[in-house]
């Protein structure tokens, strides 16, 4: 049985609180769930808080790279926010270091990563064109 | 059997005054560390309290399972407590009972008759058993040491300083082990989540050897802090340690890494968005 769990859409992003023990089927439902509303609101950012998480396993660790690079392919940058220190020991003993997911403290300090993270890819683009523009 | 026993005990007790003055002559002679140590009087009373309760062991009539040799090995034990082992040898220590072992067997010898020669294969057993009990109880008094030391050590050996706002130092000093990785990377992510800092400075400055094991516990260490959401930055790369770990092949790049820990605090503060004064 799959416990919904809350997706906030809150301006160009997606918060998503995990408040509850995700098991292997319902992790996959709720990523289907995040790239559903990525979809629809074409948002560019996804912040997903596991502080209240206090289990994450192999597989939940590779969901969350795997939505984290899905989510990429859509345009939108994710951050995993609040990761305790018994997970973090955990996944590290698993050998998941995680290195293309961009992670922060809190919910606060993951909102200010996703605005540098946005507005650096907006900048190398106006950087690109301007380029293009000067060479022609 | 036990008739053997009794009739061994009787002619030990009968020579108990020569028997213990020719085990103390040896004793001098091949545990003289272990003499000055504990003191020439303390050790002829231990060894005559140990004669007597070897030879009234040898008088009790106990089936085969039942340690026939309880009482003396208390009597052991007490004396080892007061070794100390920074100045003594385990062999001197060890020497201690096997003296008396030839003492026995050559007065055995001197009085033999037709039965004493099985006693002989007895008393061999007998001692043996003492020895590897002597044996253990100085192995295990040295690792309880060596445990308490590694204790105090460990808890000395990872302190997290908090540097500035936002800011935490974790100083290395010393090698750095597997078990010394896991407890720093715990009080280090502990501080992380209780300040809710947002970069953490490894220091390596205190590090002589860089090697491949070194070099993954940081990265292992660093990769947790990011794991937090944390930047971690690795200061006190010296000349010899960026070329030792570019030799080695390892792959830092994905961390900040600062030559001085001056700069590595000046990176922070930028990284931060602080400025002192």
């Amino acid at each position: 049985m799959y416990e919904e769990v809350t997706i906030l859409k809150i301006g160009d992003s997606i918060v998503v609180p995990i408040q509850v023990e995700l098991h292997d089927s319902s992790a996959k439902t709720l990523q289907e769930n995040i790239l559903q509303k990525i979809e629809r609101f074409g948002s560019q950012g996804l912040i997903i808080d596991v502080s209240a998480v206090l289990i994450i396993d192999s597989f939940l660790g590779r969901v969350l790279i795997d939505t984290a690079s899905m989510a990429k392919l859509m345009g939108a940058e994710t951050v995993v926010v609040g990761m305790r220190k018994e997970v973090v020991l955990t996944l590290l003993h698993l050998g998941l270091t995680m290195k293309n997911l961009h992670t922060a403290l809190n919910i606060e300090d993951g909102f200010s990563l996703l605005n540098r993270l946005t507005s650096s890819i907006s900048g190398n683009l106006l950087g690109v064109s301007h380029d293009k523009k000067a060479t022609t | 059997m036990s008739n053997i026993n009794l009739k061994v005990a009787d002619i030990l007790d009968k020579n108990r005054e020569a028997l213990l003055d020719s085990w103390q002559q040896q004793l001098i002679v091949n545990t003289r560390v272990l003499v000055s140590e504990v003191g020439f009087n303390s050790i002829k009373s231990y060894s005559e309290q140990v004669l007597l309760s070897f030879i009234d062991s040898l008088t009790q009539d106990l089936s085969a399972e039942e340690d026939r040799f309880s009482q003396t090995r208390v009597l052991l034990k007490e004396f080892i407590a007061k070794i100390d082992f920074n100045n003594v040898d385990f062999v001197e220590v060890v020497n201690f009972i096997l003296t008396l072992k030839s003492s026995v067997t050559n007065l055995l010898i001197k009085e033999s008759d037709a039965c004493i020669s099985e006693s002989i294969l007895n008393l061999t057993s007998w001692f043996d058993d003492l020895t590897f009990y002597i044996f253990s109880i100085c192995i295990e008094t040295r690792e309880s040491l060596i445990r308490e030391q590694q204790r105090a050590f460990m808890d000395v050996s990872v302190p997290v300083v908090r540097l500035w706002n936002q800011i935490l130092m974790i100083p290395l000093v010393g090698m750095l082990d597997s078990s010394r990785t896991q407890q720093m990377m715990e009080t280090m992510l502990g501080a992380l989540e209780d300040y809710q800092s947002r970069v953490a400075i490894l220091d390596i400055s205190g590090i002589p050897v860089v090697d491949t094991l070194v070099a993954r516990h940081l990265i292992t260490a660093a990769s947790a802090a990011r794991l937090m959401g944390a930047e971690c930055i690795i200061t006190g790369v010296r000349a010899r340690i960026s070329q030792t770990l570019v030799q080695l092949g390892v792959d830092l790049s994905g961390f900040i890494t600062r030559s001085t820990l001056a700069d590595g605090f000046a990176t922070a503060l930028k990284i931060t968005g602080q400025q002192i004064g």
